[in-house]
């Protein structure tokens, strides 16, 4: 009894202290400037929380702990708030997390209760996201005696069910999921080798010698393809809703919300659950809510669909609770349950934390600050939205010529903060183009990310293990259990594939001649390269090349079996996940609704139907697939046309008079903008980047030839270095 | 502690505003040459 409430005054007095440390003012000010961050890039079509926490995470680098994570969980615990305005006013999720609240929230503003519908979906937004914060703070007493009792073994288990469980669930495509983390864990094995010294894939490049940085992967990876896209279909959301509307029912969403508090409660667990589940992306966790409350609440299935305050308190609480549920794998086991938590267990390593029982213990104050963070994010962020919806709503009809110079500026000069070397720039380029061929060929890229984030743990605990332990590490019983987790997590596809074709035989039987698909060139492609790969390991020494060499394996059979599947397999139907079985059954229940109904009501089976496709694969898709091949083709190859002339010009003139020159190139180029609005957006934002990053951040700037050659002009033309 | 020349940061930024005038004159003067300005590149539907 004394042992428990001495745990308890340990904990409180960690949470206390935590909560002080966040109350200082600065401290604040960088929660409320990542809220503000995290309800923009919600709201801005084409750019979401996965690319802004990307984009933020160099900028944090120079931060305590406690102060990185409030900037960074203030902007993923909001980019879910400011979805739903778009979704409501304009029937346009702005971010995957919202795709079922436009179903009710947009009929809603057809009938007049825009209002309403925001503001229920603010409240039920705020109530999920301080849940999934409780859903944490309360985790951290029931882990913490576990975790005393894990060891090197069985966080190496826990990483490694990670990455096969986001592999596995993260796509309708398990190899390819599988191929893109085994190629992340050796994108993390670039480098020198800790054990021997081996360069292994450096490529003679000083650049390569330390590891490939983290920021620049991601930047490419996640924040370029959003970019492209954005570019190539040039999105632009009618404005013919009114918004006179947008504050008229307000008090009622909020009784709306207390009356239905079961169910938010009950969604708010659902987000919270869900979300701590790894390889479960946010996309899903608002359509399973969803379906929840057709299946449980009275009278639902003739009233969803049709603008049911319900539909949308169930979609908007549940999304906001997943971060505080997602949080809790992260912090405790070092697996993170999205790819938001993936670019956040980078920041863990960046700030020389280690994820595991050290975050419970020694660091539980941080842990404790994280809770905070989002428990006040949620609370700062809703607050935001009930005040300036009206500003909000018109950021969601921003055109992509006035989005993109500036983002890109940003991404460029985080990109560079990683090693301040020219190779961040190529990195972020490569990386780019890689994101970009996998976001439009359905390869997810949470697995690649999750494989570099949690590759070098793996090989080090690895090496621990067999240090520590000798053989008989394989043996402990937790690691056995989780070991094999993973291995029916791997093998289920399998099964399934076998109970739907009727037995091994007839599966193996169900082939048919080689078909080819332009897709098939970006699998045949990864293939050569892991073969390269795994052929220049073989000379490296024995302790150098073991686990790059059975993870290349790995990876080359499941891409080798993937093409196979691609080329050769009959089209298959019927095999449903549970989240596809959940989708479907939504769809399902709104169709006979409507018909029960008499028909209208804005069509939610129909967007439902729509909505399926996206949410079988979990990762954002490309919305290009209305343009024709070589639309797409052309705007891309554009796109990153203008990223390697925009990098030409800034080694010779630096960065931000390349800004300038870029935003009235771009602007008028690429939509014709009228000549006052490019120069006084272009003037703005230099003057707005030079400000920031020049006098406030003091960022060093990558070396130009003018900087060189006329050393003089450094003091004049900022940027210049 | 933040701490900026306000001198410095004054000329930089009315450079900037002449750099990004100079470049639209410059574009300008390429666009007209080049017989007006570029029809946009709209989303094609299917």
């Amino acid at each position: 009894m004394e042992a428990v409430a001495a745990e308890f005054a340990f904990m409180a007095t960690a949470a206390g202290k935590a909560f002080v440390i966040l109350m200082d003012p600065v401290r604040l000010m960088y929660l409320a400037a990542g809220c503000v961050m995290g309800l923009v890039l919600g709201i801005v079509p084409g750019i979401g929380g996965l690319a802004g926490t990307a984009m933020l995470l160099p900028f944090t680098f120079n931060m305590d702990p406690y102060t990185a994570f409030a900037l960074l969980l203030g902007l993923g615990s909001t980019t879910a708030t400011g979805d739903p305005i778009p979704a409501v006013l304009f029937g346009v999720p702005g971010g995957a997390a919202s795709a079922a609240t436009v179903l009710d929230g947009f009929p809603m503003a057809k009938k007049g209760e825009a209002g309403r519908a925001l503001s229920a979906a603010y409240m039920s937004s705020l109530m999920g996201g301080v849940f999934g914060a409780f859903l944490m703070a309360i985790s951290i007493p029931i882990l913490r005696p576990v975790m005393l009792f894990l060891g090197s073994p069985e966080l190496l288990a826990f990483s490694v069910l990670g990455i096969s469980m986001v592999a596995v669930l993260s796509g309708n495509a398990p190899l390819r999921g599988l191929t893109a983390g085994c190629i992340g864990i050796m994108i993390a094995m670039i480098g020198t080798d800790p054990q021997s010294g081996t360069l292994r894939w450096t490529f003679n490049s000083l650049y390569l010698w330390d590891g490939l940085p983290l920021t620049p992967l991601l930047l490419g990876v996640f924040a370029l393809p959003e970019l492209c896209d954005l570019l190539i279909a040039r999105t632009a959301i009618a404005t013919d809703t009114s918004m006179s509307n947008i504050y008229k029912g307000q008090w009622q969403g909020v009784k709306d919300c207390f009356k239905h508090w079961w169910l938010i409660l009950r969604c708010s667990w659902i987000g919270g659950g869900i979300g701590s589940i790894p390889g479960i992306s946010a996309s899903v966790v608002d359509w399973l809510a969803y379906g929840h409350a057709l299946k449980t609440e009275k009278g639902a299935a003739q009233t969803f669909g049709k603008g049911d305050v319900r539909g949308v308190i169930a979609s908007e609480s549940s999304n906001n609770a997943k971060e505080g549920g997602a949080l809790v794998p992260t912090v405790a086991f070092g697996v993170p349950g999205s790819a938001t938590m993936a670019i956040l267990l980078g920041a863990f390593l960046i700030h020389g934390l280690v994820p595991g029982p050290d975050m419970l213990t020694k660091n539980l104050d941080i842990t404790y600050a994280m809770v905070w963070s989002v428990a006040l994010a949620n609370i700062l962020g809703a607050g935001m939205c009930y005040a300036f919806s009206p500003q909000f709503a018109r950021l969601s009809i921003l055109r992509f010529s006035l989005i993109l110079p500036a983002v890109l500026g940003i991404v460029y000069i985080g990109a560079f903060e990683a090693t301040r070397q020219w190779g961040d720039l190529y990195s972020l380029l490569i990386f780019g183009l890689l994101g970009w061929t996998m976001k439009q060929f359905k390869w997810p890229r949470p697995p690649l990310i999750l494989g570099v984030v949690l590759g070098d743990t793996i090989e080090r605990y690895l090496f621990i293990s067999v240090e520590r332990y000798g053989v008989s590490w394989f043996a402990r019983p937790v690691v056995a259990i989780l070991f094999i987790i993973a291995i029916i997590g791997l093998v289920r596809p399998f099964l399934q594939d076998i109970r739907i074709h009727g037995g091994v035989r007839k599966m193996v039987t169900n082939f048919q001649a080689p078909r080819f698909h332009a897709s098939q060139l970006f699998t045949i492609f990864v293939i050569t390269v892991l073969g390269a790969a795994c052929y220049m390991a073989l000379s490296w020494d024995f302790s150098a090349k073991i686990v790059p060499l059975v993870i290349g394996i790995v990876a080359l059979i499941a891409a080798g079996v993937s093409l196979f599947n691609d080329m050769c397999r009959k089209p298959e139907t019927g095999m449903e996940s549970l989240i596809d079985q959940t989708i479907h059954e939504v769809e399902r229940q709104i169709a006979a609704g409507e018909r029960s109904g008499g028909g209208g009501g804005g069509g939610g089976g129909g967007a439902a139907a729509a909505a399926v496709d996206q949410k079988i694969h979990m990762d954002l898709t490309s919305e290009t697939g209305h343009l024709p091949l070589n639309v797409i083709v052309t705007r891309a190859a554009r796109f990153f046309g203008y990223l390697i002339v925009f990098m030409g010009i800034m080694a010779v003139i630096g960065l931000i008079p390349t800004i300038g020159l870029f935003v009235v190139f771009f602007m008028r180029y690429e939509n014709s903008e009228r000549w006052p609005l490019v120069i006084t957006y272009a003037t703005v934002l230099v003057i707005a980047v030079t400000f920031v990053f020049e006098h406030i951040m003091h960022i060093p700037w990558p070396p130009t030839f003018l900087g060189q050659w006329f050393p003089a002009l450094k003091a004049f033309i900022p940027s210049l270095a | 502690m933040i701490q900026i020349d306000p001198i410095q940061f004054l000329m930089q930024a009315g450079g900037l505003f002449v750099w990004v005038c100079i470049v639209a004159v410059v574009y300008a003067v390429v666009e007209k040459a080049l017989g007006g300005p570029a029809a946009p590149d709209v989303p094609t539907k299917m």
